[in-house]
């Protein structure tokens, strides 16, 4: 009996918020450590930018509310122990970001590589893909074809790809990001 | 309208058909299946927890889960932090902390859990810090010391005590991180939470507890001060009772009044605590319990049954020791007899017994026979237990104290309970001389009807050693007859040892016991029939000197003997008569097999065989023996070993020997020595060894003649020389002609130590003072691979061959010693050596060896052995 009372709610609240805060969506931000991830979803909840971030050592997992759409992202640690997990927390999310550090070419190709290791799995068919070339507020930062030949985003078939160059710092196309998110949205 | 709890009652009552418990039923693959709802996008949070629960349930339950099982659940586990929900999330601490996956996989959460730490919610920062430090390594710790140190001092109760807690697992583990929050932890004990100061101050000792100083300080500071938890309050008496313990007497007069004061506090788990430390000190004397005892008094009437229990408990322990003192509340005991708690009740009536004057035993018998019936088996073990010492105490009360026994004997029981009271019954007649021949009519009754095979077989073996000494033991010859007529073989087989063991020892009964035992030959068992042959045999043959060795004989005497009879091929039967003879001289083997055998039998196993050859019967006593020093490698075919004997005029090289190859014989056994110094010894005599022993040990001699009382230093290159003869692997004999064959060993060193044995030195420095006429020389700063001076004391020891007469034990992590060592010539002088080690660095110890000797010479070979 109470359980049944308490699903019906269930269902009637989440009727209510998708009333008032529209849709949701779940996104998972990965890339290599220092690539700007946690920073990321600071600049898109709208927070302020912090020079010196702690590396995430394991994920943290938060909920943002930007035009409408509840977002949930599942921010990952970039550091080589924890991205054979990553695939686990990619599993039926609605966008997959892949934060590159276009300042630091010498990353660039594993980067790659683990970017198409993580498209080659089966459990990540057909969801879509942004590839966000972070730091370019900083001169060595490279120009976004660049990077798109970098990740060879060509070979990434199957599924959408997106491919912006941003800057935390400064939160310049952050927006852009934000827009192109939400149209994934649910 | 009903209220819903009623509603829930009666629609329970409805279906209580059969109630079943929330967990009956739970299958660990439908479990898994259900877990995959902690990767919904949309979580529900009941059915999370429940799930949950029943994985728990599954893992303390022992249900064994794969590793891949246990990472699939935890990663899924994970992804329940995206939920607000506090129960949910109060789950999923507890799971990650449970199934605890590898290091590798539980540091995913770090980053969550470290957020969680310092969030708003108290729970969280509460199981945070008790996760968080579960899985910590030491790199994490690094950073989360900060957090923890403030949490310890955090304004929430909860937060505070899950950091000690965390803090106490960590600091079994590293106690150096832990010691730097002393200041915190400090600050904590004088919390104003009970639970807080509790764990704080079982953490405080904890850091503390290696450092006795420290620990005294504490105690003296903190029993000044009111502990607002009785439990930290216990905790502390329990500290005190320690310090007490391990000092002296006279600095712990405020202690025992602190002690004293705790047993008025107002809490009583306290009071039980301070009267536990009094009671469990040592060198007890009555006028200091006095208190406690007025103290126990009033509990015993405490409304309360754990309170009556506690007290009871300790003053049962008491009367052990004081009964004069706990006879002051026999009253109040007394009433507690009627107690319908039976734990307590037990507990009064065997203090009683152990208290109550030889008048009152029979008072309280009577009292005990209307209370076993209301009890269980494990309360009456303790009612008899306690019997049997008031019965020992009160030794002419015998009688009514085992007319008591023997009514229980009767009755029905468990095992344990009428196993308590046969053994009691034997005690007491072991201690009471008189009661033998009662115990034992009580006895013989009690198989009459006992249901326990086993405790059948004790009496029964009990009767036939006890009762050849009674006036009468033809009477029992009857009970125990019975029992071959009306029992299970096991106890028809002990009747019959019993009934032989009682004709062995009574030349008059022998006849009846006869013609008893020819009825048993015909018994369906085969060991019933063996044993009444057997018996038989022995009765119609031997005297009752020679059987009655037979039951005498040692286990392993026989053992030998027919140990030895199934390595043997002969047919012979062993002769029974043999086995006393044989077992005495293990030399006179009854077999007459090959020459390996003999070998076998005369080889010693102590290792040297010197005493035993005739050779060396002449020559005096031998001086000193070398340890034995082996010179051939684990794992080959034959082991060479060598002990050097020091005789006045001889020096002789014994090499123990021993082949591994069953199909070969080595045959005329020899060691060939090349001198390749230039010591000058003159060719040595050689006593072979006729065959190397399989798996034994046999010896070779080499003897050198030299000059009395000299030392000879020289190295020598040995070869081992034999004649080797295949072994017919049927017959086992050897055949005739072999050849002959040589196998290289190690060289054997002589050295000017090995003249030296340990000198009886009463006072070293005495002698040290009187040898300044000897040559003294001096070898500094020898350094040793050694990480311990222990271990540089004993490769010193090792390389003389004996232990220092000063400076023998170290003392622990010592960084300074001085070991001092005497030696014996065979003249009669003495060789002193003095060695000053000194720790120097983390791996190394620094030795300075002076050796004073007669001779410069002599002086300089024992520093060069002992250098080198």
């Amino acid at each position: 009996m109470g359980d049944d009372a308490r699903s019906y709610w269930d269902a009637f609240v989440a009727w209510l918020r998708a009333l008032f805060f529209g849709r949701e969506m779940e996104i998972v931000v990965i890339g290599l450590q220092n690539a700007g991830k946690t920073s990321f979803i600071d600049a898109l909840s709208g927070g302020t930018f912090e020079e010196d971030m702690i590396p995430t050592v394991g994920f943290n997992v938060r909920r943002l509310r930007r035009d409408g759409v509840s977002v949930k992202t599942w921010d990952l640690g970039g550091q080589e122990r924890f991205r054979g997990t990553w695939e686990r927390y990619c599993r039926g999310v609605d966008c997959v970001v892949y934060v590159v550090d276009a300042a630091a070419k010498e990353l660039f190709e594993t980067a790659r590589n683990e970017l198409h290791g993580l498209l080659k799995r089966e459990t990540l068919r057909e969801i879509p893909l942004l590839v966000l070339g972070n730091k370019s507020d900083l001169e060595s930062a490279v120009r976004v074809q660049d990077v798109v030949e970098a990740m060879e985003l060509k070979r990434a078939t199957g599924r959408e790809v997106c491919c912006y160059n941003v800057s935390c710092k400064n939160s310049t196309n952050i927006d852009v990001c934000l827009k192109w998110l939400t149209a994934h949205a649910k | 309208m009903t209220s819903p709890i009623a509603d829930f009652n009666r629609k329970r009552d409805e279906d209580s058909v059969e109630e079943l418990s929330p967990f009956w039923g739970i299958e660990k693959g439908i479990v898994l299946q259900e877990a995959r709802c902690f990767n919904d996008p949309q979580l529900d949070a009941r059915k999370c927890q429940q799930v949950i629960t029943k994985l728990l349930y599954l893992h303390v339950q022992g249900e064994f889960f794969t590793k891949t099982e246990i990472t699939e659940i935890f990663f899924s586990v994970t992804k329940l932090f995206q939920s607000k929900n506090n129960n949910l999330r109060r789950m999923l601490y507890l799971i990650i902390k449970e199934i605890c996956p590898t290091s590798d996989e539980v540091i995913i959460v770090t980053s969550s859990l470290m957020k969680d730490m310092n969030s708003k919610v108290d729970l969280y920062r509460a199981n945070a810090i008790r996760v968080l430090c579960c899985i910590a390594d030491s790199a994490i710790l690094g950073q989360i010391e900060r957090y923890l140190k403030q949490a310890i001092v955090d304004r929430s109760d909860a937060v505070s005590s899950a950091a000690l807690i965390s803090a106490t697992h960590l600091s079994l583990a590293d106690v150096d991180i832990v010691r730097r929050w002393s200041s915190e932890i400090q600050e904590a004990v004088n919390s104003s939470s009970p639970e807080v100061q509790f764990h704080a101050l079982g953490l405080l000792y904890e850091i503390r507890k290696f450092d006795r100083l420290s620990i005294n300080k504490l105690v003296a500071q903190l029993t000044r001060t009111q502990l607002r938890s009785p439990l930290a309050q216990c905790l502390l008496i329990r500290y005190v009772s320690e310090v007490i313990k391990d000092s002296a007497e006279d600095t712990v007069a405020p202690l025992h009044t602190f002690l004293q004061s705790c047993m008025r506090h107002k809490s009583e788990i306290v009071v039980f605590e301070s009267i536990r430390a009094i009671t469990s000190q040592h060198d007890l004397e009555a006028h200091q319990l006095v208190s406690v005892v007025n103290v126990l008094q009033l509990l015993l009437s405490s409304p309360k049954p754990s309170s009556r229990f506690a007290a009871m408990r300790v003053i049962n322990k008491l009367a052990f020791l004081f009964p004069d003192l706990i006879s002051n509340c026999n009253a109040d005991i007394e009433n507690l007899i009627s107690d319908e708690n039976k734990s307590i009740a037990t507990l009064a009536i065997t203090t009683l017994l152990k208290t109550g004057g030889d008048a009152a035993v029979e008072r309280l018998l009577a009292r005990i026979h209307s209370f076993m019936s209301e009890i269980q088996d494990e309360f009456k073990i303790m009612i008899i237990e306690a019997v049997r010492i008031t019965c020992i105490r009160c030794a002419h009360k015998y009688r009514i104290l085992l007319s008591f026994l023997s009514t229980y004997l009767r009755e029905e029981g468990g095992f344990e309970y009428k196993q308590s009271i046969v053994r009691s019954i034997v005690q007491l007649f072991n201690a009471i001389p008189e009661a033998k021949e009662l115990s034992l009519s009580y006895l013989s009754e009690f198989i009459e009807d006992c249901e326990y095979t086993q405790l059948s077989c004790e009496v029964l073996y009990l009767l036939g050693k006890e009762t050849p000494y009674t006036t009468d033991p033809g009477k029992y010859l009857r009970y125990i007859y019975n029992r071959v007529i009306l029992e299970n073989p096991s106890i028809r087989a002990a009747s019959i040892s019993a009934m032989a063991s009682i004709a062995v020892h009574c030349e008059m009964l022998k006849g009846r016991v006869l013609v008893l035992l020819r009825r048993c030959l015909f018994d369906s068992d085969d060991e019933v029939r063996d044993r009444a042959c057997a018996s038989i045999a022995l009765l119609e043959k031997a005297s009752a000197q020679k059987a009655g060795s037979l039951t005498t004989h040692t286990t392993e005497a026989f053992e030998n003997v027919l140990l030895k009879y199934c390595q043997s091929n002969s047919d012979e039967p062993i002769d029974l008569q043999t086995i006393v003879t044989s077992s005495s001289a293990n030399s006179e083997s009854t077999n007459s097999a090959s020459v390996l055998e003999q070998e076998h039998v005369i080889s010693d196993i102590s290792y040297s065989n010197i005493a035993s050859v005739p050779y060396f019967a002449t020559c005096g006593d031998v001086f000193k023996s070398s340890m034995k020093i082996d010179l051939t490698e684990d794992e080959t075919e034959y082991k060479i070993s060598c002990v050097k004997h020091i005789f006045d005029s001889h020096i002789v090289f014994e090499f123990i020997c021993s082949n591994t190859i069953k199909e070969q014989a080595l045959t005329n056994v020899t060691v060939a020595m090349e001198a390749l110094g230039t010591s000058g010894l003159l060719e040595p005599t050689v006593l072979p060894l006729n065959v190397m022993p399989l798996t034994s040990y046999g010896s070779t001699f080499v003897v050198f003649d030299h000059e009395v009382g000299t030392q000879v230093e020289e190295r020598f290159a040995c070869t081992l020389k034999f004649v080797s003869k295949e072994i017919d692997p049927i017959t086992g004999a050897l055949e005739d002609d072999g050849y002959e064959d040589e196998y290289s060993i190690e060289d054997v060193e002589l050295l000017a130590t090995d003249f030296m044995r340990s000198a009886r030195v009463q006072e070293f420095s005495q002698v040290w003072s009187e040898s300044e006429s000897y040559v003294e020389n001096t070898f500094s700063n020898i350094v040793l691979p050694h990480d311990t001076v222990e271990k540089s004391v004993s490769h010193f020891s090792s390389l003389l061959g004996f232990s220092p007469c000063i400076g023998k034990t170290v003392t622990r992590n010592a960084t300074l010693h001085t070991a001092c060592f005497a030696a014996e010539l065979s003249t009669g002088e003495h060789v002193l050596i003095k060695i000053a080690l000194s720790m120097e660095s983390q791996s190394s110890v620094t030795a300075t060896v002076t050796c004073r000797a007669p001779q410069a010479q002599l002086c300089n070979q024992v520093l060069s052995v002992i250098t080198c």
